[in-house]
């Protein structure tokens, strides 16, 4: 018996990196998984974004682990798309009890060269996406009435600010305040909202951690199970680190 | 000219046609500072007080040269970031230099989750959260420019530290406001620009004192009114007030502007009553 047997879990960002990494751990603990993609290129992001081959993977992985998954391509920034997606996914998996909003970019640029796009595009996806991601799933955790987990994805720069990167911090803090806000709102329905603050070297220069080597992956989907997992039952709110110890020092 | 704490020196100011925004402008130019004024002077559909006109900017405009301080007073959206620009240009090619940034046009409206409309939510970050940062993106070239540091300071929220109910947009666009003020004072220290944000509790203005706060504190009453909101509102901080003035944050936003503070950047100064540490 998994420790997420039974459940069902939107992960948004499915596709690839981290997102991919939750939906598989979950998967691998009993989860069914509903996972959504843009699968599209965001215009202000040079680097290659997922496409919808490699979200039609992940799907194949999470069933490989006897899991079942139903893919649905939805832009995070796009609230039809997402909501037509979730309702589709959760009434065909019996309902919904874990939400991973996963879905984000990352950039880099002084203050005076951000342009309004690479600002724009950021706050739409990290930011508002995370809260269109509540906003369409959390209904049916409601309605479901048996509570339900929601994980947002910060970082570290949503607790101290890094340089050429200020759309990045702005969004990383502005989710640790989404998701305090929300927990004081959904905890009468036995729902919590936890944030993890992941330091991954991809998005996260400089080696400044307390340990000799930087988190993985999987370090932060361990402590996202945790966090999902009724070990956490009582823990609602919480910003957890998952750093090496960065922001301890 | 007078001898003033910011003598000679010329602020940028967003939401400057009333509220908090006007009260900085009036402190700024009575310690001998130039005004660059800038508000919507118009209406937003998610916000459902009224939103300052140009009378109101008007207003501002008579107060400062009242004071014998010159300013440039416009209309600018701090969505667009051409006419905040534009506006922006305008004043420095009059006043000659740029030296503060006051970053205050913010607006309020509530919801839960379930009520919070997407219309909301997105105007809510576009103006409290993207305004800040268009206003920066604009002013900072010019401070750079001018080759001797300069004052950023954003203005945030006790809602900007810390949580409530039913304003998760508000919430988080202040948030964002923390680290925006934070990220930029590690990136412009070099250029001897400091960076801090202001966390006021309830001030005072027409953002507070209508009917949406006071439902929002007083969700157990049909009609509550301003009295019903101020018993409330006292009882989110530990000094025996009901809320701030305009004036009270205007004296710590002009302690950041000025050299009083030359080597504070990256902080974020609360004017709460004590309503953090509650």
């Amino acid at each position: 018996m998994g420790r997420a047997t039974g459940k069902v879990a939107l992960v948004t960002g499915a596709a690839g990196g981290l997102g991919r990494s939750h939906a598989l751990r979950l998967a691998a603990e009993g989860a069914d998984i509903i996972a959504v993609d843009g699968c599209t290129p965001v215009a202000s992001v040079p680097a290659p974004q997922p496409t919808r081959r490699d979200l039609d993977e992940t799907a194949s992985m999470v069933r490989a682990l006897g899991s079942r998954a139903v893919a649905g391509q939805a832009d995070v920034r796009d609230h039809g798309q997402l909501e037509a997606a979730v309702s589709r996914a959760a009434s065909s998996l019996g309902g919904l009890d874990i939400v991973v909003a996963a879905a984000g970019i990352h950039g880099s640029a002084h203050a005076d060269e951000l342009s309004e796009s690479g600002w724009q595009d950021l706050i739409d996806v990290n930011l508002t996406g995370a809260w269109l991601t509540c906003k369409v799933a959390v209904p049916h955790l409601v309605a479901g009435g048996r509570g339900g987990s929601v994980i947002l994805a910060s970082s570290v720069a949503g607790v101290k600010p890094y340089p050429a990167m200020a759309h990045y911090v702005a969004a990383g803090h502005a989710i640790i305040g989404l998701a305090r806000t929300l927990a004081q709102e959904l905890a009468e329905h036995r729902i919590r909202v936890n944030v993890l603050v992941p330091a991954l070297p991809e998005s996260i220069p400089g080696r400044d951690a307390l340990l000799p080597s930087a988190a993985e992956p999987r370090d932060v989907s361990e402590a996202l199970l945790f966090l999902v997992s009724d070990a956490a039952r009582h823990i609602t709110g919480a910003a957890l680190p998952v750093d090496a110890g960065v922001l301890a020092r | 000219m007078s001898a003033g704490r910011v003598a000679g020196k010329v602020a940028f100011i967003t939401g400057a046609a009333r509220g908090q925004g006007r009260s900085h402008a009036i402190r700024l130019a009575a310690e001998g500072a130039d005004i660059i004024a800038v508000d919507l002077c118009g209406p937003l559909s998610s916000v459902a007080y009224p939103l300052a006109d140009p009378a109101d900017l008007a207003e501002t405009v008579r107060c400062v040269e009242a004071l014998d301080q010159r300013i440039v007073a416009r209309q600018a959206d701090v969505r667009d970031l051409a006419s905040l620009d534009r506006a922006l240009r305008e004043g420095v090619a009059e006043l000659g230099r740029l030296d503060i940034v006051c970053a205050n046009a913010g607006i309020l409206s509530s919801g839960s989750l379930a009520e919070l409309s997407v219309q909301a939510w997105r105007e809510m970050i576009d103006v409290n959260l993207s305004g800040v940062w268009r206003t920066c993106k604009v002013a900072i070239p010019h401070l750079i420019a001018g080759g001797r540091g300069g004052s950023i300071i954003l203005t945030s929220s006790v809602a900007g530290l810390k949580s409530y109910p039913n304003m998760a947009h508000y919430v988080a666009a202040k948030h964002g406001v923390t680290g925006l003020a934070r990220a930029l004072a590690t990136e412009l220290a070099a250029h001897q620009i400091r960076v801090n944000s202001l966390h006021p509790t309830q001030v005072d203005t027409d953002m507070i004192q209508n009917d949406i706060m006071y439902r929002l504190f007083r969700p157990d009453l049909e009609h509550p009114g301003r009295e019903d909101f101020a018993a409330a509102s006292r009882a989110t901080g530990l000094l025996p007030v009901d809320w701030v003035e305009s004036a009270d944050v205007s004296s710590a936003l002009l302690f950041l502007a000025s050299d009083d503070a030359r080597y504070i950047t990256g902080s974020a100064l609360p004017v709460d009553a004590g309503a953090l540490i509650t």
